[in-house]
């Protein structure tokens, strides 16, 4: 379990953004300007700054994640700041708005950071719960050995099939071309109805029930144990895919999403000054 | 026709073949043993496909059975055949290559790898993971970060720089710098429309105050600052060089365009004898326990010169009306007061009617609202004939040339006067110069008798005070003291009483029935206000703020802010 960024130094992170989030809304509360609260007041230009800085901070961590040689702090405890300081920018980019919201790039720069912090949240939830589904589902083995695996599954079948008769072999070929693996977006986010195996196993149990000589009976039952094996590895290959997608699907939003809001938050303090 | 079938082994670098003539015009290929092409290779059916030889380097392949053929990379169930086509059937290549002499067809097979590896390669090759599919992360970034930079911030840019851009972007809405827009509008400024540069006119530099006053000309300042020598330079410059905009706040809509709360003027007013001591003007915090009594500005005459004293309406010695006029409000205000026109009650109305605006009360006016009772005939026997109001020589000419005109008449009833007065005469009987004189005498001593009565005991004297001035040997002179009310009493805040009509007036002008003095000031003081008014944070009252009485922008000096209109 990925526990080390949740709680990372003894909830260090989660401390100092609960700390500027109260700090945030304590001094909303208390603030009183003569206009209604907004980003161009005292405490809006301080929330301001201060989220813009954690913005940049957060964002530095993309790169952070590339630099393994780094000894700037650790990974964990930079993920650990990310999510707990990029929780409590809900709170200051809210205040900081002044709750005024509207159709601009000021409000636009809010909705991207609020996407950008939601997304990040599944992909905490990810890390935190996908992670043992996969070492579960793999048992140890890697995607390629799986794979490997498969085909040599695949010629077994074919080797028995071929001594079980020629439209047996011509069966489970034509389920060998058939075999898929990802795909498309979609085929790799969910799980194929395999049809065509359940045709294929049943079609040989068939021939097993009807099967009257021993040796050939033999070899049909070691067919179908050898297509049952293939198929359960198929099922976990594609659940693996499945898996490694849901768990990185997020950053294709938090990322460009980031980028994004990086380019608007531009504009938002460069517009605010430019048109003071 | 024949076909020449070429096995291709690679060793090393050296390629050998095996050579096989199969001499048919339909060739099954496959594994099994009724194929006339057999191919050792797993993956291939024992029937997989029929080769069909049409003439010299021409054939078709068909799929037989369930399997499938891949012919140039594309699956299929059945295509002609040319020279260079490359087939693969499972694991085994089967490249089609111009024949012999003696040969109808030529093909050239290699067997590949291995069952196995060949099915880990294509499932290998398949898109197994997110970054197989679609735009990189990188690429989405790009994208939405040139998409986001160019609509908010190239566009705006250029709206701004590129003038001949500007009104065609800004009819677009979307793309211009209207989306740096960051909240509406007061509704005063709705009609500048979608121009920001009418207030925006520099970049990276706060609306000037230049700005504003394009439109806004010929605003009061706050203060002269002429009259306050004794403020810093810092203090003259915080109140004069104190932007437009750092009180009026715009894209709040409307609500707090006016700054209007307590904080605005407290800020100095708060203790402005404790910086100044000199100020006449008392510290003000709050409204419902710090606002200092409220001071009527009360007209003075010392000799002839008119001054105004400011003085506070809870200082009963000081405060005395000094109008000039003798008048009692109770006396009015008794009930079925005798009058020409019979019994009358007035009320607060009769004599006190709004001015145009509701804001305050048209003067009192002798003609309107006094001479139906207050007559200013002087002789019985011609009630219509009044003496003028308001011009004390005119009073004088006028009785004298109306008894002057009577005696020379003759025929006016009074016991004191001579014959030649009371005698009627026949029309066009003429008077000797003896008895004209005896006339006109007469006639200046009843002049004289009635201007007294008038001015001394009776109708002037009424309601004004009078001054006599005789000189030896000349009919002796009289002045009226001016009359000067009080107007308006408090002329530093705005009160109106349109916005009191649901008020009786004796609400506040309670104790107006008994005052018998028209020295008493009737003016209500600020704890008749604080009745209902309270501070801007009031819970139990109308919260009101200081601007809710006074204003900002009053002091009209020579140069109202930014200097004259007419100067631009």
């Amino acid at each position: 379990m990925h526990h080390s960024f949740v709680s990372h130094r003894n909830f260090h992170y989660f401390k100092i953004a609960l700390g500027l989030a109260l700090l945030s809304i304590a001094l909303y509360v208390g603030h009183a300007p003569s206009e209604p609260p907004n980003g161009g007041t005292w405490l809006g230009y301080t929330l301001g700054s201060l989220g813009a800085i954690i913005i940049v901070l957060l964002l530095w961590l993309g790169v952070r994640k590339r630099s393994f040689h780094s000894r700037l702090g650790t990974l964990a405890g930079w993920t650990s700041a990310h999510i707990y300081l990029g929780a409590a920018l809900i709170f200051i980019g809210t205040l900081h708005a002044g709750f005024q919201f509207g159709w601009n790039v000021h409000t636009l720069a809010y909705v991207l950071m609020i996407l950008v912090i939601v997304s990040g949240f599944y992909g905490v939830y990810m890390y935190y719960a996908v992670p043992a589904m996969v070492t579960e589902n793999r048992q140890q083995r890697s995607k390629r050995q799986m794979i490997e695996e498969i085909a040599e599954l695949d010629a077994r079948c074919l080797d028995i099939a071929e001594g079980v008769g020629e439209d047996i072999h011509e069966i489970v070929l034509k389920s060998v071309e058939a075999t898929q693996v990802g795909g498309s977006l979609q085929h790799q986010l969910t799980l194929r109805d395999n049809d065509a195996a359940k045709r294929v196993l049943g079609e040989i149990q068939n021939r097993l029930t009807q099967s009257i000589y021993p040796a050939q009976s033999q070899r049909l039952h070691d067919l179908l144990e050898a297509l049952r094996e293939k198929f359960v590895l198929v099922d976990r290959i594609e659940q693996d895919i499945r898996y490694r997608g849901l768990m990185r699907i997020w950053l294709y939003f938090h990322v460009p999403l980031s980028v994004a809001l990086l380019g608007a938050l531009i504009a938002h303090v460069f517009s605010v000054f430019f048109y003071w | 026709m024949r076909c020449l079938v070429r096995f291709v082994q690679k060793k090393g670098r050296n390629l050998s073949y095996t050579r096989q003539e199969i001499d048919a015009d339909d060739i099954i290929i496959g594994r099994g043993s009724a194929a006339a092409l057999r191919l050792d290779d797993i993956l291939v059916a024992p029937q997989h496909a029929a080769l069909t030889l049409a003439g010299r380097g021409q054939a078709r392949l068909k799929n037989v059975g369930w399997t499938s053929i891949n012919v140039n990379g594309k699956t299929t169930d059945a295509s002609a055949l040319k020279s260079g086509d490359v087939i693969m059937i499972g694991g085994t290549r089967i490249d089609v290559v111009p024949p012999e002499d003696h040969f109808d067809f030529a093909i050239d097979i290699t067997l590949g790898q291995s069952g196995p590896e060949h099915i880990a390669a294509r499932l290998l090759a398949a898109r197994l993971s997110l970054s197989d599919v679609g735009p990189s992360k990188r690429a989405w970034s790009w994208g939405l970060l040139l998409v986001v930079t160019g609509l908010f911030l190239v566009i705006p840019l250029v709206t701004f720089f590129v003038d001949d851009l500007r009104a065609p972007l800004r009819a677009t809405g979307l793309f211009s710098d209207v989306v740096w827009d960051s909240g509406d509008l007061a509704s005063a400024h709705l009609a500048i429309g979608r121009d920001c540069n009418v207030c925006h006119q520099q970049p990276f530099t706060m609306v000037r105050d230049a700005a504003c006053l394009d439109c806004h000309r010929d605003m009061p300042e706050h203060v002269n600052p002429a009259a306050h020598a004794s403020a810093s330079a810092d203090e003259l410059a915080q109140i004069h060089d104190t932007r437009c905009g750092a009180c009026h706040k715009e894209h709040n809509g409307d609500k707090h365009m006016v700054r209007s709360d307590q904080k605005l003027c407290v800020d100095c007013h708060g203790d402005l004898k404790q910086k100044h001591p000199d100020t006449r003007l008392a510290d003000v915090r709050d409204f419902t326990d710090a606002h200092p009594e409220f001071k009527a500005s009360l007209r003075r005459r010392q000799d002839d010169a008119l001054s105004i004293d400011r003085v506070a309406v809870n200082d009963a010695a000081a405060l005395e009306e000094t109008s000039g006029i003798k008048f009692t409000h109770a006396a009015h205000l008794e009930e079925n007061l005798r009058t020409f026109a019979g019994r009358v009650t007035l009320d607060c109305a009769d004599c006190h009617t709004p001015d145009a605006g509701g804001h305050a009360f048209k003067p009192i006016d002798m003609e309107t609202h006094c001479a139906d009772c207050h007559d200013l005939a002087f002789d019985t026997q011609i009630p219509d004939f009044k003496a003028p109001h308001g011009n004390v020589p005119l009073v004088q000419q006028v009785l004298l040339g109306y008894y002057s005109q009577v005696a020379l008449e003759g025929g006016y009833q009074d016991d004191d006067a001579p014959a030649v007065v009371t005698r009627r005469r026949r029309p066009g009987q003429s008077l000797t110069p003896t008895e004209k004189r005896t006339a006109l005498e007469w006639a200046r001593f009843k002049t004289l008798d009635t201007t007294e009565e008038l001015f001394e005991f009776r109708v002037c004297h009424t309601c004004h005070t009078i001054d006599r001035d005789e000189q030896p040997g000349q009919l002796p002179t009289y002045s009226v003291r001016p009359v000067h009310i009080a107007k308006p009493w408090y002329p530093k805040a705005r009160f109106t009483h349109a916005r009191h009509t649901t008020m009786a007036c004796d609400s506040c002008h309670g104790d107006v029935a008994e005052s018998e003095s028209s020295q008493d000031v009737l003016i209500p003081g600020i704890d008749n206000c604080r009745a209902c008014h309270g501070n801007e944070n009031a819970n139990d009252r109308l919260r009101s703020t200081c601007d809710s009485c006074h204003g900002f922008h009053i002091h009209p000096v020579a140069e109202p802010i930014g200097g004259s209109a007419d100067h631009n």
